[in-house]
């Protein structure tokens, strides 16, 4: 009886659909060598060993690109579209040949242009952010974005350029939706952000006392294996920028700290747990295919903002840990966990994205949607870019930039070349907003169970409605299957209101 | 093509790295597909039409001397790697993993009988490659050549014969004196303590942490080469001498890989001789300074700083503790005298069974003859006996001999880094340890491969490899340290 149904699966596998699985699983077994290398390179590499690890990556992604870009994955494509698939070898090979278009689409000499270009680039932004000075950079920058509308020429769109650079990081998602759905959430946030801002802030007390990196990493490990991060397959590290790199049974983890503040330390890493509870979620079977990969960007990080802020930030959360931390940190014995829960919870105005609230982050993003969709409509001109930064950054924050350092050079991802990727951030949020919201309403008592330290209940809400299909819908679709509505902004609004309204004690 | 080959290895080399030491252990599986993936690739580039190619029209085109070495070394990579059929590759290194799981749990019961028939496979599979990579005289040289490239049989079996012939009447005097009691004092030895101690010793042998690093792992080793060389080691807190050597040893070996000459980089000319150079030169510190009396007259002050129990400890207790030689089981525990007979009866095994005149089920046996009538003790069971090592499970037949043959080319070196630079013992007592170093670095790092193992030796000490400078170095040694007369050291001829 078994080993009819094994042949009935095996005739459903075709010879070249199993040929297929075997070149991305090989595929995928790189993608994590080179984030093995990645790894390295900011954790534990020996600054000396930086020029090799340029060129390894640059091998091994080579390598990649001509395996993906091979005659036999041309040829195995175009069989497999005229034979019978299953419903789970239909997503695969709609997500390979959508890698492997992108992939066959750009000449190979504009890749390794762009490759070079962003080196120098970062490396002119660098400087360029050290002087606090946007014309160092211009000229690079101005390359580079030359390259990229090219890149959108190579890669084709349906209605503006801006779609092809933002379909590599949000699949489905087109910035005529974007317009639409980013000035529903202005009109409704600029104002709350205004009340809130204008308030009194609650009263709080700041940390004192010292917080050992010891301590805090054993803090921090009880903390991220307690909400879910199997360690037995992962690890925490430190590195400059917080990351979660891997995938299948090996996803890593880093934070950075500060022992004068243990809040430095914590939230980076509640946000990179999300992420990596994201990885380790997929299903085993199909690790190393598209089943076990996250939809998008937008997915990803709303799972880590579902756990640094509507949990990591809540009262919740804290009412079960924050007697652990004062365990842990004598320094916090005189912090009430209210006081703690305001500390953590002020809402303030900022020049910089990485410090800002979750109120107000999304206005540092939309600036920079706006900012990136002008450039490719041919609407702004790379020297331009200073300018308009600041004017949308006064409108919508109301302070005053000082200086480009605190204004459109503080982040490195347009020197990367990464265009299209900031609105993915702000989409994690509402995303994130609404999940919880079904989430709430699906697990009876979720929030009580939080209190108590049972994150459980939520996590496997979140696996069995986000997590396992890896990549078998479109971030749109899961979301609607997971939450019964389209995505939208009003669900964010609500629980910002909510949230915010209560902690600064005003009607929103 | 060759610059790619050793980027790629040079990623296989990290890989390995993270396996031992930040891995987390669910990721086994996973780094396993990563490992084979990456041998299947650099095969694959290695064995390309195009390589082949490149290397006929080469050999028929006048070339720089650098060249020369170059497409010399590529060629017997090339050739060794397409002989072989990739199936067969592929098989061997299945049955490896499956053969070192086994292995790990026959150890752990004690028993050979559950990773014989895995062995037994992979003796049939290594004796095929045998023939498919070729040989003139015996199919275990075809072996033998992957770490020593060159080496016969046939000569490493009268060396062999002629080094425990000469060791036997020495071990067996020392045998007879009482052994030294512990010096070592009762203390816990905190890792970060040991830590500080360790890193001051590699950085005093010249160890360049800007690319480099040290971590823990199980088994102390050392991966990487050129701008990233990284050693590992183990610790036990109830002495820091299970760290010490380890260190100078991985240290020897990471000085090599760090000595080449940066514009040959990602080619054979930055690359070690053979296996049993790079031995040499791990050997080299951790024996003959690393043991000896003018490292630690400096040093050893330095060590009781950091670990005040040992102020009590004289300098010549610590020296006669370090240098204690006594019959034991394990290869890896052995002292420098015993370490050769532990490598001789492994060496005799594997000649034995790839010359047909040992099967695989007869492997305990003929072990626990040799063991005994070499060390003079009773093995007790297979787990302190056959089992001990990973190497024959993993298909790793060929690889002990180079151990000795680093201990004798380190001899032989030491003595003529002596002789060509008197002052050297000197600057070692006084903590300067780059007149060594920098000896190493002109007469054997720079070369790379650009030698063979016997040329090179040649050119830099003037004579033959042969077992009587390790000899010569053993008498004296050890008769100053136990105070017993162990016969005159053998006179060595100069022939330059």
């Amino acid at each position: 009886m078994s080993e009819k149904r094994d042949s009935c699966v095996n005739m459903a596998a075709s010879k070249e659909y199993r040929e297929l699985l075997e070149m991305i699983k090989d595929l995928s077994t790189l993608e994590q060598v080179v984030s093995i290398l990645g790894w390295d390179e900011q954790t534990y590499m020996p600054a000396g060993g930086a020029p090799d690890r340029g060129t390894q990556k640059a091998a091994i992604i080579g390598i990649m690109h001509e395996r993906l870009t091979s005659k036999r994955m041309e040829k195995l494509i175009r069989t497999l579209k005229k034979q019978e698939l299953s419903p789970d070898g239909q997503i695969v090979l709609r997500e390979v040949e959508r890698k492997w278009r992108r992939a066959l689409s750009m000449p190979l000499e504009l890749v390794k242009e762009i490759t070079r270009t962003g080196t120098m680039s970062v490396e002119a932004w660098a400087r360029a952010r050290k002087s606090s000075d946007f014309r160092v950079m211009e000229p690079w920058l101005n390359n580079m974005i030359g390259l990229k509308m090219k890149e959108a020429e190579h890669v084709g769109y349906d209605d503006r350029p801006y779609d092809a650079l933002l379909d590599e990081y949000e699949p489905c998602m087109r910035s005529k939706e974007l317009d639409a759905l980013f000035s529903r959430l202005r009109y409704k946030l600029v104002p709350i952000a205004e009340k809130v801002l204008d308030a009194p802030e609650p009263k709080s007390t700041p940390f004192t006392g010292d917080y050992p990196w010891d301590m805090q990493r054993k803090f921090i490990a009880d903390l991220c294996g307690g909400i879910g991060y199997d360690m037995n397959c992962g690890r925490i590290d430190l590195s400059a920028h917080p990351f979660t790199t891997g995938s299948a049974r090996d996803v890593r983890i880093t934070v950075r700290y500060d022992e004068k503040n243990p809040a430095y330390a914590i939230f980076p890493a509640i946000h990179e747990t999300g992420h990596a509870l994201y990885e380790q979620g997929f299903r085993e079977k199909y690790f190393g295919t598209p089943l076990a990969e996250s939809v998008s960007l937008g997915i990803h990080e709303s799972q880590s903002r579902l756990w640094e802020n509507v949990v990591g930030r809540s009262m919740p959360f804290w009412t079960f840990y924050y007697p652990v931390m004062q365990r842990t940190f004598r320094g916090m014995k005189k912090m009430s966990l209210e006081q703690f829960h305001r500390r953590i919870n002020t809402v303030r105005r900022s020049y910089i994205r990485v410090d800002a609230d979750e109120l107000t982050y999304n206005l540092h993003v939309m600036l920079r949607y706006e900012i990136e969709s002008a450039i490719f409509a041919g609407k702004l001109k790379t020297g331009e870019i200073p300018e308009f930064w600041n004017d949308r950054f006064e409108r919508y924050l109301g302070i005053e930039v000082p200086d480009d350092t605190h204004g459109c050079l503080q982040d490195v991802h347009w020197a990367w070349g990464s265009f299209g990727y900031f609105p993915t951030y702000a989409l994690g949020n509402l995303y994130s907003a609404q999940l919880w919201g079904a989430a709430k309403r699906k697990v009876a008592g979720l929030e009580d169970r939080i209190a108590s330290g049972d994150t459980a209940a939520l996590l496997w809400w979140l696996r069995d409605n986000v997590h396992r299909h890896g990549k078998r819908y479109c971030a749109s679709d899961l979301i609607t299957k997971a939450t019964g509505e389209r995505p939208s902004e009003d669900h964010f609004i609500r629980y910002v209101k909510e949230k915010y309204g209560n902690i600064y004690g005003i009607s929103l | 093509m060759v610059r790619e080959l050793s980027t790629l290895e040079q990623v296989a080399g990290l890989l390995g790295w993270d396996q031992r030491t930040y891995m987390p252990t669910g990721a086994a599986p996973d780094r396993a597909l990563q490992n084979s993936v990456m041998a299947g690739i650099i095969h694959e580039r290695l064995t390309a039409p195009r390589m082949g190619k490149l290397i006929t029209i080469l050999k028929k085109q006048e070339i720089p001397q650098d060249g020369t070495v170059i497409l010399r070394e590529i060629e017997r990579k090339w050739k060794r790697a397409s002989n072989v059929p990739a199936s067969l590759v592929k098989e061997i290194s299945k049955t490896g993993a499956l053969g070192m799981e086994a292995w790990a749990k026959a150890r752990k019961n004690s028993d050979f009988t559950q990773l014989e028939p895995l062995l037994d496979r992979m003796i049939g599979l290594k004796a095929r490659s045998a023939e498919y990579i070729g040989y003139e005289d015996k199919p275990y040289d075809a072996l033998l050549d992957e770490y020593e490239p060159g080496l016969k049989t046939g000569d490493m079996e009268t060396l062999f014969k002629r080094l425990t012939g000469k060791l036997a009447p020495i071990t067996r005097k020392i045998f007879d004196e009482p052994v030294p009691k512990s010096a070592i004092p009762a203390d816990i030895y905190l890792l970060e303590d040991q830590r500080t101690f360790l890193s001051a010793l590699a950085a005093g042998m010249g160890f360049d942490l800007n690319y480099g690093r040290i971590d823990l792992s199980a088994h102390p080793s050392t991966i990487g080469c050129c701008r990233d060389v990284r050693i590992t080691f183990r610790y036990q807190e109830s002495s820091p001498i299970f760290a010490i050597f380890p260190i100078i040893h991985e240290a020897g070996h990471a000085l090599y890989e760090q000595g080449f000459q940066e514009k040959h980089f990602g080619t054979p000319l930055a690359e070690a001789v053979s296996m049993s150079f790079h031995e040499s030169q791990s050997r080299l510190w951790e024996n003959m300074v690393g043991r000896s009396l003018p490292f630690w007259t400096y040093y050893y002050p330095q060590m009781q700083q950091v670990f005040p129990k040992f102020k009590k400890v004289p300098l010549g207790a610590w020296y006669r503790e370090i240098n204690r030689v006594t019959p034991s089981f394990i290869r890896t525990e052995a002292d420098e005298l015993t370490y050769n007979l532990h490598i001789a009866l492994r060496f005799e095994a594997e000649a034995a069974i790839f010359s047909g005149k040992l099967k695989t089920e007869e492997i305990p046996q003929f072990w626990n003859e040799r063991f005994e009538r070499y060390l003079g003790l009773e093995v007790p069971d297979d787990a302190r006996g056959c089992l001990q090592d990973i190497h024959w499970s993993g298909g790793e037949f060929g690889y002990f001999p180079s151990y000795t043959l680093g201990n004798l080319y380190a001899a032989q070196l030491w003595d003529a880094a002596r002789r060509q630079t008197p002052e050297i013992k000197g600057r070692i007592a006084m903590g300067d340890l780059t007149v060594l170093r920098d000896w190493l670095r002109t007469n054997v790092h720079r070369h790379g491969k650009r030698y063979g193992a016997a040329e090179l030796m040649k050119r830099i000490t003037g004579s033959e490899i042969s077992e009587d400078y390790f000899i010569r170095y053993i008498r004296e040694k050890y008769s100053w340290v136990y105070d017993i007369s162990l016969g005159a050291a053998p006179k060595i001829k100069i022939d330059r």
